[in-house]
């Protein structure tokens, strides 16, 4: 029972790769909460845990920082096997979150990378990615927010100048992280919906396998129901990482 | 005043789940406009009282304020004649609220605008639609056992379970509209069937402090008193005092009662919650 206890104590502590929320702008965990509480369309998530909450109730949205223990552990129960947290008694650390996100959006860890680097890695690639994606029109929007003189430039020229001050700059990738947090997300989602088209049909398969193939069936959709919800921890990962990347920003603004 | 401000979160997500049956809801939504609706505004105009300027003016005139505070076009209201105290909501398209008598007689007229107020809350969040679906699996179950016994009997239970959730959602716009501690002791009256209260309005927020506490000593405890909830289609009160308790800290009812204030509207003339119809 004591050991019991003592699980459950050090479940609600703050992961020591999230402490640093503490010490970022209400508006910034604000909105790292609505991602882990509503969808994109403003519905609560059927899942979260977070609004039933006292210190929800308190806190939100004027007191964000009071929250952040409550933020960081629901955070990591979505990145984290739901089994897995039940029978350790907590969720997965931030680390581990963070490398499974990176997997799932391809992007290539090491086993010794910080949480930093990994993050840094995950937000070039998905800009990356999304200046892709964008038009011409908002790209030169956007190199003009950065310095970049816009006007004899290609597309493609623009697209390289600005992918090459997103691997060089911080400030600049700070800047365009903001700015593209909504096309990635979007692009999360497409891929999501693509994956839960693909597993549909494999399952319809395995219903055609009879007795066995329906034991198996349900094991496979109690596994997939209980691990990580990428809709929703990738985005959040996402504003951590900006958010991180942002405070080294203003620190070393600071400095 | 908007829905999500005042929606319980179990309340929302239940919604949600519910949302998805869309065609069966249509179904429902017509049946309700030709059936239930029309069957239902006989049996008020036949054998209730309908209240107008002319026959309860102070009832009226409170059931206005509340009806614009909360921000719905105006429901018909009726009174029905019933010792238990009690109230309800229903329709789509063509609503009303009926109130029992004795309600009337034994509130003051703020506790009775809390009690309108939570029925106004029914109407805004648009409870009365699923409702319905609960209440013709309710008919089924009479009407053949097995139904309800068996096929039925998931959903029913939830339904009732959001049925449950719905009430909260209900007490907040009550607690948002006249205030908090006229909504604890209108529920104060409700529990104990009294007209007069003495002494802290908070007694059924104690009351369900100690009951959470006990349900929750051992999991024994949790499974016993959820088997008896699960069949009850309203939270008990002290429960609804505890969770208006919790909400009343909030964000949101803060700037709910900050804006009623403004307005001048039902909050200061409730600070005079002593006088009666």
């Amino acid at each position: 029972m004591k050991n019991g206890v003592n699980r459950a104590a050090k479940a609600k502590t703050t992961d020591k790769d999230l402490r640093f929320l503490s010490s970022c702008e209400n508006e910034d965990l604000r909105v790292l909460c609505d991602i882990l509480t509503h969808d994109r369309l403003g519905n609560i998530r059927i899942t979260e845990q977070l609004t039933a909450t006292d210190e929800y109730n308190r806190n939100y949205p004027e007191d964000m920082l009071f929250l952040v223990p409550q933020i960081s552990n629901e955070l990591l129960k979505y990145g984290s096997n739901t089994l897995a947290t039940f029978w350790h008694n907590e969720p997965d650390s931030y680390q581990t979150v963070l490398r499974r996100v990176c997997k799932q959006m391809d992007v290539r860890t090491m086993e010794k990378d910080s949480v930093a680097k990994m993050e840094h890695n995950l937000l070039t690639t998905l800009c990356q990615d999304t200046l892709d994606k964008m038009s011409e029109r908002e790209l030169r929007l956007l190199a003009n927010e950065n310095g970049i003189p816009d006007k004899r430039l290609t597309r493609q020229a623009l697209t390289a100048a600005l992918l090459m001050a997103v691997r060089t700059s911080r400030a600049v990738l700070t800047r365009i992280a903001a700015r593209v947090i909504q096309y990635i997300v979007e692009i999360i989602t497409i891929r999501g919906v693509a994956t839960a088209g693909i597993e549909t049909a494999t399952r319809a398969v395995g219903g055609a396998l009879g007795p066995i193939g329906w034991i198996a069936l349900g094991a496979w959709t109690v596994y997939d129901i209980s691990s990580p919800a990428y809709r929703v921890c990738v985005p959040a990962v996402l504003q951590v990482a900006y958010m991180r990347l942002n405070r080294f920003e203003q620190e070393r603004s600071v400095a | 005043m908007k829905a999500r401000q005042i929606m319980h979160p179990a309340d929302a997500k239940a919604l949600q789940v519910l949302k998805h049956a869309r065609g069966f809801n249509t179904l429902i939504k017509y049946f309700m406009q030709v059936g239930d609706e029309r069957i239902m505004r006989g049996e008020n105009l036949g054998t209730m009282l309908r209240v107008s300027p002319d026959n309860l003016p102070k009832v009226y005139t409170a059931f206005q304020e509340v009806v614009h505070c909360v921000g719905i076009d105006e429901p018909e209201l009726y009174i029905y004649n019933d010792p238990v105290m009690n109230a309800y909501t229903y329709g789509d398209t063509r609503i009303f609220v009926a109130l029992s008598s004795s309600l009337v007689e034994r509130l003051t007229l703020p506790e009775l605008k809390s009690i309108m107020a939570h029925e106004c809350g029914h109407i805004l969040c648009r409870h009365t639609l699923y409702m319905t679906v609960l209440h013709i699996i309710e008919d089924m179950g009479k009407a053949a056992q097995v139904i309800t016994g068996s096929l039925a009997f998931p959903a029913y239970c939830a339904l009732q379970y959001w049925n449950r959730m719905s009430e909260y959602s209900a007490d907040r716009c009550a607690a948002a509209v006249v205030g908090e501690q006229v909504f604890q002791f209108a529920l104060l009256k409700l529990t104990s069937g009294l007209s007069d209260i003495q002494g802290d309005p908070y007694q059924l927020v104690e009351q369900g402090k100690r009951y959470y506490e006990m349900k929750n000593a051992s999991f024994f405890d949790r499974v016993q008193q959820a088997c008896r909830e699960m069949f009850y289609s309203h939270p008990q009160d002290c429960q609804r005092a505890y969770e208006i308790d919790r909400w009343k800290s909030s964000a949101n009812y803060r700037k709910l009662i900050r804006k009623n204030m403004q307005k001048g509207g039902l909050l200061q003339k409730n600070s005079l919650f002593n006088y009666k119809i």
